[in-house]
């Protein structure tokens, strides 16, 4: 057993699980180095914050937000503090919590001539606690209220009034139209000169178009 | 003798309070919640969820659901920490159950319920309390066992005598750095083969048999 601390040129010791990405190290399910093989800058890193979370731990103040894989480690090293008897209930605590208990069940009840004396603190706190299972229902009832009401507004809302331009306020030679007044009666001796009508028509048009785009606002011609 | 007789004091005390409570006077637990609080949350709660907070929330549970539905008990001439236990087990279910964790070790430990306990309620709560942690102990002993004798070495200094990291790493002569190391590929190496120990024991069918066996409190 070497007595250098690791160094981060050794082997990385752990292989990822399906789901982690290359290079990860897998805490729960990858290989464990032997004692005295090197660790990797990787697994240091993570020994050192694991050290940190036992300290807390075994100080009482356990983090609330912990990364699954770090939290599932804690808690074996928990579990092995408590049955060794090295994770007790603190006296004050057990108190609060015997208080909590017997207020919650009061505040359901209510004030009975033989009821429990009430603590103020545990009450808020049982409250908060038996409060938090209502949480989620609360607000999925909100968010469906919510919905409902924002269905009844559309469909119960006047139609929308669309504002269409009177085709009157348009010349005639911007509108769509039929070509008969340009090209007029063919002929038979005029059948085959559909180039000729064609031309018509395309000038016809462009001279609307450039109308519209290029005067437009000064009126018609 | 001395302590059979203080045990039938206790089981009398606790018959007249279940009594008491049960006409309407609530605050006549208040005695036994507090006696017993501690065992069920060291012996039975949070060894089998591993987190102080959960265990914590689980132990108010269990307390006020006995207070609620203390007139529902039936007093059987046996300590009422059985069915206190019982209700903490069936809490500690749920909750794995809604959860759904995949940790082998909390939730070997949290399928180890209920059967054990028929043999033992007769005896002194305290006695109850003292068997399962025997018990829970006999396991994490044998699992301690198996793995290196480095990496024992490392949970049993920082985890069971609760030594600083420099003091740990001081008696094993390795840097303070070194010590992490050992100590996260030793509680690793803890949860791999107490896992691999659980699922051969199931196989076998030597393990008590899980959900099946949970009766609600009543």
């Amino acid at each position: 057993m070497s007595s250098n601390p690791p160094g981060p040129q050794g082997p990385t010791s752990a292989t990822p699980r399906a789901g982690t990405a290359p290079g990860d190290f897998d805490i729960l399910d990858g290989d464990i180095a032997a004692p005295d093989e090197v660790a990797s800058s990787k697994e240091l890193a993570l020994a050192s914050h694991f050290a940190g979370l036992i300290d807390k731990a075994i100080a009482g103040r356990t983090p609330p937000a912990l990364a699954s894989d770090e939290r599932a480690l804690l808690e074996v090293a928990t579990t092995i503090r408590s049955v060794v008897g090295r994770a007790e209930l603190a006296e004050g605590r057990r108190r609060e919590l015997v208080d909590d208990a017997f207020a919650g069940v009061t505040n359901l009840r209510g004030p009975g001539p033989r009821a429990i004396s009430e603590k103020p603190d545990g009450a808020r706190r049982s409250q908060r606690l038996r409060a938090r299972s209502w949480l989620p229902w609360t607000l999925t009832a909100t968010t469906l209220t919510m919905a409902a009401a924002a269905i009844a507004a559309l469909w119960m809302r006047p139609p929308h009034s669309v504002v269409v331009n009177a085709p009157s306020q348009i010349p005639t030679h911007w509108r769509s139209r039929g070509a008969d007044a340009v090209v007029g009666e063919i002929r038979r001796e005029n059948a085959a000169r559909a180039a000729d009508r064609l031309d018509s028509i395309y000038s016809d048009r462009l001279d609307g178009y450039r109308e519209a785009m290029l005067f437009r606002g000064q009126g018609a011609r | 003798v001395a302590s059979d007789t203080a045990a039938a004091c206790k089981i009398e005390d606790e018959e007249r309070r279940v009594a008491e409570a049960q006409l309407g006077d609530l605050g006549a637990l208040r005695p036994i919640l507090e006696r017993y609080a501690s065992p069920l949350y060291g012996s039975v709660i949070l060894p089998r969820l591993g987190d102080p907070t959960s265990a914590e929330e689980i132990l108010l549970e269990t307390l006020a659901t006995a207070v609620e539905k203390i007139g529902s008990f039936t007093w059987q001439g046996k300590s009422i920490y059985p069915w206190l236990r019982q209700i903490a087990i069936n809490k500690i279910f749920d909750l794995h159950r809604h959860i759904k964790r995949s940790r082998r070790l909390v939730e070997a430990l949290s399928f180890e319920i209920g059967d054990e306990g028929d043999d033992i309620q007769a005896a002194d709560a305290q006695l109850m309390a003292d068997q399962e942690r025997r018990h829970h102990r006999q396991r994490i002993d044998d699992t301690l066992a198996e793995i290196q004798p480095r990496y024992r070495a490392a949970i049993e200094l920082r985890l069971i005598s609760e030594l600083s990291r420099e003091e740990c790493a001081t008696r094993l002569q390795v840097s303070v750095a070194t010590f992490d190391v050992l100590l996260f590929r030793a509680v690793r190496s803890f949860r791999k083969v107490f896992g691999a120990r659980e699922l051969a024991q199931r196989v076998r069918g030597a393990q008590p048999t899980p959900a099946p066996t949970v009766h609600k409190e009543q």
